[in-house]
């Protein structure tokens, strides 16, 4: 993180000023996006209506990149859509840099163009009738910047994203890459200290997006914005993600970050959502000091976690990731040791998955070798690495 | 004549009403709240003045609507049947029956026609771009009073262009006295003028249909053997099925309701068609039948509006499953040895369908005679300068560009803010809106017309033979077409792009200048193009509602014709033919100009690989 580039980044002089000067250690930096209690109904249809955003509490500082994850219809998008001013909530309270946007219960409500952020949107909402230059240029015209300053802004921040040749093109003469560039650039020029993202990476393809998100990283380090970034993809939020808020119909499941949300979700949801897991439905057979043993129906697991108190006969489930899992031809001599059915190995290049089944169930680990298809398998797995959770 | 009806669904974000006790709800006050509301915007004076237009002429179009039916029942204050009594009286079946048999007939003609060219146009490498750009758009570029007149020049049975060259070809095989080879004043001609018009109408709706079918689906099933007809009518036809329905409904409506060909042809042909009788109980009687013509008015719109109700139901079906959602690429069917066969077939069909009316009009209107031995010599303007020099003529051509200007930027000026307004207001607000806007003129523009005759002509207005008259009925039957252009407009600037707008801080204006306002005007031009040539070429005002006080070329071309001076008409048509032709192509040209930087610079689509020629 370079503070003195950052100095020559483009912005506006209000935010200049504001963005650039307190920035440094993530300690002290500053609470930029703020929201409490946030509440949207959505009527369906049928008259009934539906909370599309529940009471959702998150807090974002500058240099944070706060991912909201879930589901197509959990509510992430309004909530982005919320914190613009695109949409109206019903109840809450949001505060961006200090100051409120949005408060019911003292009646403020900020629109779009009176509150100081960018935003990407996932069509990247390019304007057809403006060359790139015009396109990028339109913030900055519309904060009455002296054109000069416009150019050299305009100018720089292309070149930073790396579009500075086709600054005179149309956006429909661009490919899709570089119109994801524009739609940046845009969205950087002013130098608002919120910049949100409505699933922008969606539109491009695998190579494309990988490379987008470690440019998105980089510009996030060099300009310091707190960002809101939308999406369902879990390689997008774990790798771009300083914090994760996981969404479930409209509340927040969890926030915290990548490691944290992967290594201890709090919820049977989150662990399913991120990354892929074997789960065993059972009951507690038993419950000690150190941790507790599940009845399932191909033999009994045990877990040393202490995240949650249990009580014997509770129907829980077990869940653990096919990493932590591993394959032997023979019964192993481990505390978790479960009897299977081979059928066959997926190469995927940096790994192997070994799939085996028990009545119809598939799971899949990741250490282990090929076997016969049919054959006996044992899946061997560290308790400390079972998670449980009530069904 | 009209161009396809839709009505937008309720998909626009409602306004938003003004938040009451915010601080009191809490998660268990759940009030009820539209969806997708955009942010606080109150009741603002944009609104109101849209709201007042956009009511203002619904009721154009709906208080003669309802001056018709009550008409129907009330004569002089007093409730009575006589009006339907008298229509019984009349001929009703013969020309119910006769209107049938004309529109029925050239709807299956034009579907087998449109048709066939929708399907070498699009499916196979006969293709030709030109085609799919030019054929919905002859109404435009030869309307159908001049279009007529041209066809009455070709084959009118002893003076005709065609029939004359009939029979001199008989003569030379030694048959003399050969009958023609078709008379336009019959019932053939009649439905071969309906026809070609026809075909403008089904191929604008099956091409379409045929042009975004998967063509996995066709590939599927010659993989499994099946010959090129077979799958033609396996696979291809019953895919499009719903289209080629809705096509065909869509003729019939406007078919049976259209006052200029029977009007120009069928007084000739001593047919009667229901839309030329009212029109003659109107205007050519004395004193007019009124209560007749509004009988007559009942069955036209009883029919249409059943065409209609029967075309959405078809189209809402959604039967058009097995077109391929995404990203499809229709690869073209080899036709071999028959894609000349194809093309020439197709160049064929436009060239005796409105390059030889095109030519017999021109001719005419040079040469100044309608005869068999064209006197080459005599090509010049004379005739144009002797029609320019008549006062009279003079007036209908002065009257009919102003009309056509002013009606043009009215409507379309209406249509863009009715579209924004309905963009912008409640599902509920905004739909009734729209439908009014587009329901009512699409579908009983003729009967609009009678109700203005009876409303407007009358104590207390005494609009009889003003311009005015014909500029409220030329507004109000226009704005539906005009309307579909501003949604499509609208519908592509919505969304994102002006959110974008307003998230970059910009105000409400500078985002309406800067962003909304730049791309609409393409379509908006369009719109105005085809408006402006439709109350040009128009009957069905004109025929009604102009006179000698307010002559327009409609309504002139009517008087000429009954006089049976086809010089004089040859004249006018080609006069409106000419103009009609270089404003649609003018303003063809200023959207694609206007809207460049929308096209991206890929190859076409009809460019076909090397070795598949």
């Amino acid at each position: 993180m370079s503070i003195p580039q950052m100095t020559a980044a483009p912005a506006s002089k209000h935010a200049a000023t504001e963005t650039i000067s307190p920035m440094p250690e993530s300690e002290g930096s500053r609470e930029v996006l703020s929201i409490n209690s946030v509440t949207k109904y959505f009527e369906r249809a049928n008259g009934t209506t539906v909370p599309a955003v529940d009471g959702v509490t998150l807090s974002v500082r500058s240099g944070e990149f706060l991912v909201l994850l879930g589901p197509s219809g959990c509510g992430k998008t309004t909530l982005l859509r919320c914190i613009a001013g695109l949409e109206q909530p019903d109840a809450g309270h949001i505060e961006i840099d200090g100051k409120t946007v949005f408060s019911s219960a003292e009646r403020i409500e900020l629109s779009a163009q009176q509150r100081t952020l960018s935003m990407v949107f996932q069509s990247y909402a390019l304007w057809p009738n403006m060359s790139v230059f015009d396109n990028i240029a339109y913030p900055l015209r519309n904060r009455k910047i002296r054109k000069a300053q416009i150019t050299e802004d305009v100018h720089r921040i292309a070149k930073l994203v790396g579009i500075d040749e086709i600054v005179g093109q149309f956006p429909n003469h661009i490919s899709g890459g570089q119109q994801q560039r524009v739609a940046l650039a845009r969205a950087l020029v002013s130098g608002d200290a919120l910049v949100l993202f409505d699933e922008p990476l969606s539109n491009v393809d695998a190579k494309v997006r990988k490379d987008l998100r470690i440019e998105l990283m980089a510009l996030q380090n060099r300009f310091g914005f707190a960002a809101v970034y939308v999406t369902h993809d879990q390689e997008d939020a774990m790798e771009l993600g300083t914090k994760i808020a996981v969404l479930e119909k409209g509340k927040v499941a969890q926030v915290a970050s990548p490691r944290e949300v992967y290594q201890n979700p709090v919820s049977r949801y989150v662990a399913t959502f991120i990354g892929s897991t074997n789960e065993l439905e059972g009951t507690v057979l038993s419950v000690d000091e150190t941790g507790v043993d599940i009845e399932t129906h191909i033999g009994t697991i045990r877990s040393e976690r202490h995240n949650h108190e249990f009580a014997v006969g509770d129907e829980v489930v077990a869940i653990f990731r096919p990493e932590h899992g591993s394959l032997t031809a023979e019964r192993p001599d481990a505390v978790n040791a479960l009897k299977t059915t081979f059928r066959m190995e997926l190469f995927s290049g940096s790994h192997a998955e070994q799939v085996v089944t028990h009545n119809h169930q598939v799971y899949r680990v990741w250490h282990g070798k090929e076997q016969e298809h049919g054959s006996e398998a044992w899946i061997s797995v560290a308790p400390e690495k079972v998670h449980v959770f009530s069904r | 004549m009209t161009s396809t009806l839709s009505v937008r669904e309720g998909q626009a974000p409602p306004p938003s009403e003004p938040k009451t006790g915010p601080g009191a709800s809490g998660p268990g006050d759940r009030r009820r709240k539209f969806g997708r509301r955009s942010s606080g915007k109150k009741i603002s004076p944009f609104s109101i003045i849209c709201l007042v237009i956009a009511v203002g002429f619904i009721a154009l179009t709906i208080v003669p609507l309802g001056t018709v039916l009550v008409r129907l029942f009330v004569v002089d204050g007093q409730i009575t049947l006589a009006p339907l009594q008298e229509t019984l009286e009349q001929d009703v079946l013969k020309l119910v029956g006769s209107t049938l048999v004309v529109v029925l007939a050239s709807t299956v003609f034009a579907v087998l026609i449109g048709g066939a060219l929708a399907w070498l146009n699009e499916r196979t490498d006969a293709r030709m771009g030109l085609f799919s750009d030019l054929l919905p758009m002859i109404p435009f570029l030869l309307p159908p009073v001049a279009g007529s007149v041209g066809w009455i020049l070709l084959l009118a049975p002893s003076g005709g262009y065609i029939n004359g060259a009939w029979k001199s070809l008989m003569g030379f095989f030694g048959v003399q006295d050969a009958s023609p080879l078709m008379d336009i004043y019959s019932w053939g001609g009649l439905i071969l003028v309906f026809t070609v018009y026809g075909v403008a109408f089904t191929y604008m709706m099956i091409a379409p249909a045929l042009r975004v079918l998967d063509s996995n689906l066709e590939e599927q099933s010659r993989v499994t053997g099946a010959s090129t007809l077979r799958t033609l009518f396996k696979v291809t036809l019953p895919a499009v099925l719903p289209a080629i329905a809705a096509g065909a409904l869509l003729w019939v409506w406007v078919a049976f309701a259209t006052v200029d060909i029977p009007s120009m042809i069928g007084t000739g042909a001593d047919i009667s068609m229901l839309s030329q009788r009212i029109v003659n109980l109107l205007v050519f009687s004395y004193p007019p039948k009124q209560g007749v013509a509004v009988g007559l008015s009942l069955i036209i719109s009883v029919v249409v509006l059943g065409a209609w109700l029967l075309q959405s139901k078809i189209l809402r079906s959604n039967k058009f499953a097995t077109v391929g959602g995404k990203g499809t690429r229709s690869t073209p069917m080899r036709l071999g040895k028959w894609r000349g066969v194809a093309r020439g077939a197709m160049l064929g069909y436009v060239l005796i369908t409105t390059v030889l009316p095109c030519l017999a009009l021109l001719t005419v209107a040079l040469t100044g005679s309608w005869r068999q031995d064209i006197d080459w010599g005599s090509f010049g303007f004379q005739h144009f300068e002797k029609v320019f020099s008549d006062s009279y003529a003079m007036q209908g051509l002065a009257n009919s560009f102003t009309l056509g200007l002013v009606a043009a930027t009215i409507v379309v000026v209406v249509a863009a803010l009715v579209s924004l307004f309905v963009a912008r207001s409640g599902p509920v607000l905004g739909r009734v809106i729209d439908v009014g806007i587009k329901l009512p003129a699409t579908l009983g523009a003729l009967v609009i017309v009678v109700g203005m005759v009876l409303l407007f002509t009358g104590p207390p207005f005494y609009l009889s033979g003003t311009t005015f008259l014909l500029l409220l009925a030329y507004c109000a039957l226009c704005l539906p077409n005009a309307s579909i252009s501003a949604d499509a407009a609208v519908a592509g600037v919505g969304g994102e792009l002006t959110e974008s707008s307003r998230i970059s801080g910009a105000s409400e204006s500078k985002t309406f200048f800067k962003v909304i306002l730049p791309l609409m005007i393409p379509a908006l031009v369009g719109a105005w193009a085809l408006v402006f040539v439709r109350v040009l070429s128009d009957l069905t005002a004109s025929s009604m509602l102009a006179g000698a006080n307010n002559p327009v070329i409609g309504f002139q071309m009517l008087e000429l014709s009954r006089y049976g001076s086809y010089t004089d008409l040859s004249v006018l048509a080609s006069i409106l033919a000419v103009v009609s032709t270089i404003t649609v192509l003018a303003a063809v040209w200023f959207g694609r100009w206007s809207s460049r930087w929308t096209q991206a610079p890929k190859p076409s689509r009809r460019r076909r690989p090397t070795n598949l020629r």
